[in-house]
C-alpha cells in the first residue's frame, strides 16, 4: 500500500520479530479539576511492552484504567508522568498515526456519510492517492460485508454495521499496530465469530493488535497475552493460557466411548490408583456460540426449516 | 470607516481611507500592529513557557537526552530577549514622561516625536517583533508540515455537513427581501431608490451569513469533541491545527458559496427590476474618483481652518457666504491621471451641506462659483485672463464656443465657473476644459508657484477653489465632497467588488468563532464571537471610552457623579476619594484598550457604501482591506494554534 510506503519512510522501522512496538514506563494519569486538585488516579505507573505480531488484551473492570491507556497511547490524553512511546516515538507525535488503525469503542464516525464517503474521507486522512483510497474502500466494504448497504448513510446503519464501518475506517491505512476498543461490542454471534476470525487473519499478517474488552471469552480466544487492570493498577500480566492454565485438575477426552458405569469404575480406579479423584464424568457441552452457528448455518443451508415446539416440551425438533 | 450620509450623493469618511500613498500612515499601522500583536504574544509566550515548564512533555533523544517537547531553547531565547527590550521600552517611558512641550521634535513617519518617544515605539515595536517570533515560531514551523490533501478533506466534511444538514436552505430566506421589495415600506425619493435596495439587502445578507457563520463555525469542534468523533481524525496523522483550518476553510468556502449565489441574485432582480432614470443617474455607475487634499483659506484669519457652526456632526467644516467674502474651501491636487489631457472635458463632482441662517427663496439654490488654477497660472496675467474670458463664462462643452474656453484654459493655467446653484441632496457637476490639464501637466510645481499651501504637503498641479456667493449661508465642505471623475466603471463589476467588504467580515466572524471553539463550549464560543463581532460597530464608542475622551469620566467615576447628582461636565473635587476611583478608572482605560485590541474593526471592511453611492470599489482599496484582515485574523488563528494544541482531546 502506497501509504504503508509512505509511512515506512518516516517512521523508524524494524523487522525483526520480538520488536517492540509499545513501550509504557511509569505511565501515569491522574484526572485534576480545574484548580489542579487530584480527582482521580486512573492509571498509575504502567510499565508495558507489547511486541510485534501478538494479540495482546487489556482487561478490566469499569474504570480500571483501559481505556485511559488506550489513549494516552493514542495522545488523546496527556500523560501526568512517566511515558508511552509507540513504534519509537512519543505518543504526542502524529507520525506515529500513520502505521496505526483505531476502532472506538462506539463507532464514532459522521452519519451524515455514507460507507464509501467515510472511508474515502479518513483515506484522504492519510494522503492517500485518489485511486488507492478507492480500491482499498472497495475491498474493505467487502471485507466487513456491507457492499449492498455502501451508498445508504451511517444514521440508517444498525450498531452491528457502524461497528462494522468502524473497523474499515481503522483498517484504511492497512495499519501495523491495531487498538481495538471492545471489537465485538454491538455485533451478533456471527458478527462476533467474524471479528475474532478477522483478528486472528491479522495476526497471521504480522500486525500486533492490542484489544480491550468485557466479553473475556472474546479475549480468550484470540489474545496471545493478557494484562489485567484494576483501579489504575496492573494486577496481571502474562500468556493467556499459562494464566487460566488450572494446575489443579486435568483433562482427559476421548472419542468412540459410551458412558457406561463400568468405563466409569475403571477410569476411577486408574485415577484413584495415581492419587487423583474424578471430579466429572459425562458429554462435554459445546459453547453457546458454536450451536448459534451451527443452527444459522443449517438455516441458509435449508431455508425452508423451521423449529416446531413438540407436544411434551423436551425441545427436540421435529424435521 | 465609510459611511453613508443620507442627505449627500458622496462618500462620508469617519476617518481616512487607507491608501498606498500615504504609505507613512501604513507605517504607523505596521508598527501599531506590532506593538498590540506583540504585547499578546508576549502575555502568550509567558503562559505558554510556564505551562511547559510545569506540565512538560519529553522527548527521549536517541543520544539518551530528554528534550520537552512544550518549550524548545529558541522560545526560550526569545522570550528572554523580547522581555529585556520590554524592560528598556519600560526605562524609555519613564525618560518621555520627563519631556515637555518645549523638547524639540522632529517628524517621525509624518509625525512630529521627541527622540525619546520615537526611542520607546521603535523599542515596543521591536520587543513585540522578538515576542512575535518566539511564539509564532512554532506556528509558522508546524503550518509548513500541514497537508493540503488533509485540510481539504476536513473542509470538505464540514461543506458536507452544513448541506446535508439542510443549513443552506436558511440562505433562501434571503429572497424575503427580494420578494417585497425596500420601496413598499419606506418612503424615498426616486433617486434614493437604489441606493435603498442595496443598503437592505445587504443588511440582510449580513445578518444572515454571518449568523449562520458564527453558529456553524462556533459548534463545529466542540460538537465534534462531545460526539466524540474527533477521536477518529486525531488518530490520523493529522496536525491538530489542520482540524481548525479545515474547519475554517470548509465554513468559509460555505458562506462564500452563499454568498456569491445571493450577489449574482441581487445583481439580477436590480437588473431586471424597473430602477427609476434618477436613482439609475445617482447609483447605477462606478465612479473612478480623484480627490485632492483639503484647506481652508480667509484673508482676514491666517490661521484659518473653516467655520464650526455647531452641528453635533464636525465632518464638514463651512465657509461663510457673500460675493466679497474672501473665504474659499480649496482643494489641492497634486496629480492627475493623463487621461484628463486628452478628455474634451473633466467632469469636477461635488456635493455641500448648506448651512442657511435665512431661509432664502424658494426654488432658488445656494451660489457657489469655482475658480480653478493650475501651478503655472500666471497672477499678473489676470487683467488679460478676464478680458480674453469676456462672454464666455459657464459655457458648457456642447455649446460652440466651448473650444475658445479649452484654449484659453490651457493658454492661462485658469478657468472660472460662476454662481453654480448648489441644492441640498444633489450631486453636481461642471465640465473642467481638458485644456486646463494639459497646462498643468507641464513643468514641475513648485512650493514657490504661484499655488501656495496652508498644511504642508507636496505643491498642488492644480488646486480648486470653492467660494459662496450667497450672503448669509454657508456651505460646508470636507476633503470627499468635490472630485475630478476620472471615468465610470461598470455598476455590475462594482456590485460584486463590494461583496468583498462583506466576505472580509465572514472571514472575520468564523476566524473568531473557530479559534474560540478550540477551547469553549459551542454556546460560549458563539456567544463570545457574536459579542466581538457586535462590538466592532462600536469600536468608535469604545475607543472613546478607552481615550478618556467621554464626557463624565470612567465607569467609577460616572457612579460617583450619579450619586453626588453632579453633571458631567462639572470637575469633580480632587477629595481623596474622588482621586482614587479616578486611578482605577485609568486601569479601567488601560484594559479597555487591551480589549480593544481584541475587537475587529468591522466598519472598515463596509464596501457597500461605495456601491450604493455608485462609487468604484478600487482594487487597491481591497488589498489594503485584506492585509488589515490578516493582520488581524492571523493572532487568532495562533491562538486557536496553541489552545488546539495544549488541549486534551479525551479529558
Amino acid at each position: 500500500m502506497a501509504d504503508t510506503a509512505v509511512a515506512e519512510r518516516t517512521l523508524p522501522t524494524h523487522s525483526g520479530v520480538g520488536e517492540v512496538i509499545v513501550e509504557t514506563r511509569n505511565l501515569t494519569k491522574v484526572y485534576k479539576d480545574f484548580w489542579g486538585r487530584k480527582k482521580k488516579v486512573a492509571l498509575n505507573a504502567l510499565d508495558l511492552q507489547i511486541k510485534r505480531g501478538e494479540i495482546f488484551g487489556l482487561l478490566g473492570p469499569n474504570g480500571s484504567g483501559k481505556t485511559t491507556t488506550i489513549k494516552l497511547l493514542l495522545g488523546l490524553l496527556f500523560p501526568t508522568n512517566g511515558e508511552a512511546t509507540v513504534f519509537g516515538l512519543p505518543a504526542a507525535d502524529v507520525r506515529k498515526n500513520e502505521r496505526i488503525g483505531y476502532l472506538p469503542e462506539e463507532s464514532y464516525l459522521y452519519r451524515f456519510l455514507n460507507a464509501e464517503e467515510t472511508l474515502d474521507f479518513y483515506g484522504r486522512l492519510f494522503d492517500m492517492p485518489a485511486e488507492v483510497r478507492k480500491q482499498r474502500a472497495a475491498e474493505l466494504i467487502r471485507l466487513v460485508g456491507l457492499e449492498p448497504d455502501r451508498r445508504r448513510t451511517l444514521r440508517e446503519y444498525s450498531k452491528g454495521m457502524r461497528q462494522r464501518i468502524g473497523l474499515a475506517q481503522a483498517l484504511i491505512n492497512d495499519p501495523d499496530f491495531i487498538i481495538l476498543d471492545e471489537p465485538t461490542s454491538g455485533l451478533d454471534p456471527l458478527g462476533t465469530i467474524w471479528m475474532k476470525g478477522l483478528i486472528r487473519q491479522l495476526r497471521k499478517q504480522g500486525k500486533t493488535v492490542l484489544m480491550c474488552s468485557h466479553r473475556l471469552d472474546d479475549v480468550q480466544d484470540v489474545c496471545d497475552r493478557i494484562a489485567i487492570l484494576d483501579n489504575g493498577d496492573l494486577q496481571e500480566l502474562g500468556e493467556v493460557e499459562r494464566l487460566v492454565e488450572d494446575q489443579a485438575r486435568v483433562e482427559v477426552r476421548a472419542t468412540n466411548l459410551r458412558l457406561t458405569d463400568a468405563l466409569r469404575t475403571d477410569l476411577e480406579a486408574v485415577i484413584g490408583k495415581h492419587g487423583g479423584k474424578l471430579e466429572s464424568f459425562g458429554h462435554p457441552t459445546t459453547t453457546l456460540e458454536e450451536l448459534f452457528k451451527k443452527v444459522v448455518e443449517e438455516s441458509k443451508a435449508r431455508p425452508g426449516r423451521r423449529y416446531l415446539p413438540p407436544a411434551d416440551g423436551n425441545g427436540a425438533p421435529r424435521s | 470607516m465609510a459611511s453613508f450620509a443620507p442627505l449627500l450623493g458622496v462618500m462620508k469618511f469617519e476617518s481616512e481611507p487607507l491608501n498606498f500613498e500615504n504609505w507613512r500612515r501604513l507605517a504607523w499601522l505596521g508598527i501599531g500592529w506590532l506593538q498590540d500583536a506583540g504585547g499578546f504574544a508576549m502575555v502568550g509566550l509567558s503562559l505558554w513557557i510556564l505551562n511547559g515548564l510545569i506540565n512538560p512533555v519529553y522527548d527521549h533523544l536517541p543520544d539518551g537526552r530528554k528534550r520537552n517537547r512544550l518549550v524548545g531553547p529558541g522560545m526560550l531565547l526569545a522570550a528572554a530577549v523580547a522581555l529585556t527590550i520590554y524592560l528598556v521600552a519600560l526605562g524609555l517611558n519613564f525618560l518621555t514622561a520627563g519631556d515637555n512641550p518645549s523638547t524639540p521634535r522632529n517628524p517621525f513617519l509624518g509625525i512630529p516625536l521627541t527622540k525619546m518617544e520615537t526611542a520607546l515605539e521603535l523599542t515596543l515595536a521591536l520587543a513585540g517583533l522578538v515576542a512575535i517570533i518566539g511564539f509564532g515560531g512554532p506556528f509558522v514551523r508546524d503550518c509548513l508540515r500541514l497537508r493540503w490533501g488533509r485540510i481539504y478533506a476536513i473542509a470538505k466534511l464540514s461543506f458536507k455537513e452544513a448541506v446535508r444538514r439542510r443549513v443552506v436552505w436558511v440562505f433562501l430566506s434571503i429572497l424575503v427581501l427580494y420578494l417585497f421589495p425596500a420601496r413598499w415600506f419606506f418612503q424615498e425619493k426616486p433617486e434614493d431608490e437604489l441606493k435603498s435596495i442595496i443598503g437592505v439587502t445587504t443588511r440582510g445578507m449580513n445578518v444572515l451569513l454571518i449568523s449562520v457563520g458564527l453558529l456553524l463555525a462556533a459548534f463545529s469542534i466542540p460538537t465534534d469533541i462531545k460526539n466524540l468523533t474527533i477521536h477518529t481524525i486525531v488518530t490520523k496523522p493529522v496536525e491538530r491545527f489542520e482540524i481548525v483550518f479545515g474547519r475554517f476553510l470548509g465554513y468559509l468556502s460555505l458562506v462564500t458559496a452563499a454568498l456569491i449565489v445571493m450577489t449574482a441574485f441581487g445583481l439580477l432582480l436590480i437588473n431586471a427590476g424597473n430602477v427609476s432614470p434618477e436613482a439609475e443617474e445617482e447609483s447605477y455607475k462606478a465612479r473612478v474618483a480623484r480627490y485632492g487634499d483639503l484647506e481652508f483659506r480667509s484673508k482676514k484669519t491666517a490661521d484659518f481652518t473653516g467655520i464650526d457652526v455647531g452641528r453635533e456632526d464636525s465632518y464638514r467644516k463651512y465657509i461663510a457666504g457673500h460675493p466679497e467674502t474672501s473665504q474659499r474651501a480649496i482643494w489641492n491636487f497634486a496629480d492627475f491621471p493623463n487621461s484628463f489631457t486628452k478628455m474634451d472635458y473633466v467632469p469636477l463632482e461635488f456635493a455641500f451641506d448648506i448651512y442657511r441662517t435665512t431661509k432664502g427663496e424658494e426654488g432658488v439654490g445656494v451660489s457657489v462659483s469655482f475658480e480653478l488654477l493650475t501651478h503655472r497660472w500666471d497672477p499678473s496675467k489676470e487683467d488679460e485672463f478676464n478680458r480674453a474670458m469676456q462672454g464666455l463664462t459657464n459655457v458648457r462643452p456642447e455649446d460652440a464656443n466651448w473650444k475658445k474656453v479649452d484654449d484659453l484654459a490651457e493658454k492661462y493655467g485658469r478657468y472660472v465657473y460662476r454662481n453654480w446653484q448648489i441644492f441640498d441632496y444633489h450631486t453636481s457637476a461642471i465640465p473642467v476644459p481638458a485644456g486646463l490639464f494639459r497646462n498643468a501637466a507641464q513643468g514641475t510645481p513648485s512650493a514657490q508657484g504661484p499655488l501656495h499651501r496652508m498644511k504642508p504637503g507636496p505643491a498642488p498641479r492644480v488646486q480648486v477653489l470653492a467660494k459662496c456667493e450667497t450672503p448669509s449661508q454657508f456651505i460646508g465642505a470636507a476633503r470627499y465632497d468635490l472630485y475630478f471623475l476620472e471615468s465610470e466603471g461598470n455598476f455590475s463589476l462594482n456590485y460584486f467588488k463590494g461583496a468583498f467588504g462583506l466576505w472580509f467580515r465572514l472571514v472575520i466572524a468564523i476566524a473568531i468563532s473557530v479559534a474560540c471553539s478550540t477551547y469553549l463550549a459551542g454556546v460560549l464560543s458563539f456567544l463570545a464571537a457574536m459579542f466581538l463581532f457586535i462590538g466592532g460597530f462600536f469600536l468608535d464608542f469604545i475607543n472613546e471610552l478607552a481615550r478618556g475622551a467621554n464626557v463624565g469620566g470612567g465607569p467609577l467615576e460616572s457612579l460617583a457623579r450619579l450619586i453626588k447628582n453632579s453633571t458631567a461636565t462639572v470637575e469633580l473635587d480632587p477629595t481623596p476619594t474622588v482621586k482614587t476611583i479616578q486611578v482605577f478608572d485609568t486601569f479601567y482605560r488601560w484594559l479597555l484598550r487591551r480589549v480593544m485590541n481584541v475587537i475587529p474593526d468591522v466598519d472598515r471592511y463596509g464596501l457597500t457604501d461605495y456601491v450604493a453611492q455608485g462609487f468604484s470599489v478600487g482594487p487597491d482599496f481591497i488589498l489594503l482591506n485584506l492585509i488589515t484582515l490578516a493582520a488581524y485574523v492571523l493572532p487568532w488563528l495562533v491562538a486557536a494554534y496553541y489552545l488546539m494544541k495544549a488541549r486534551e482531546i479525551a479529558a
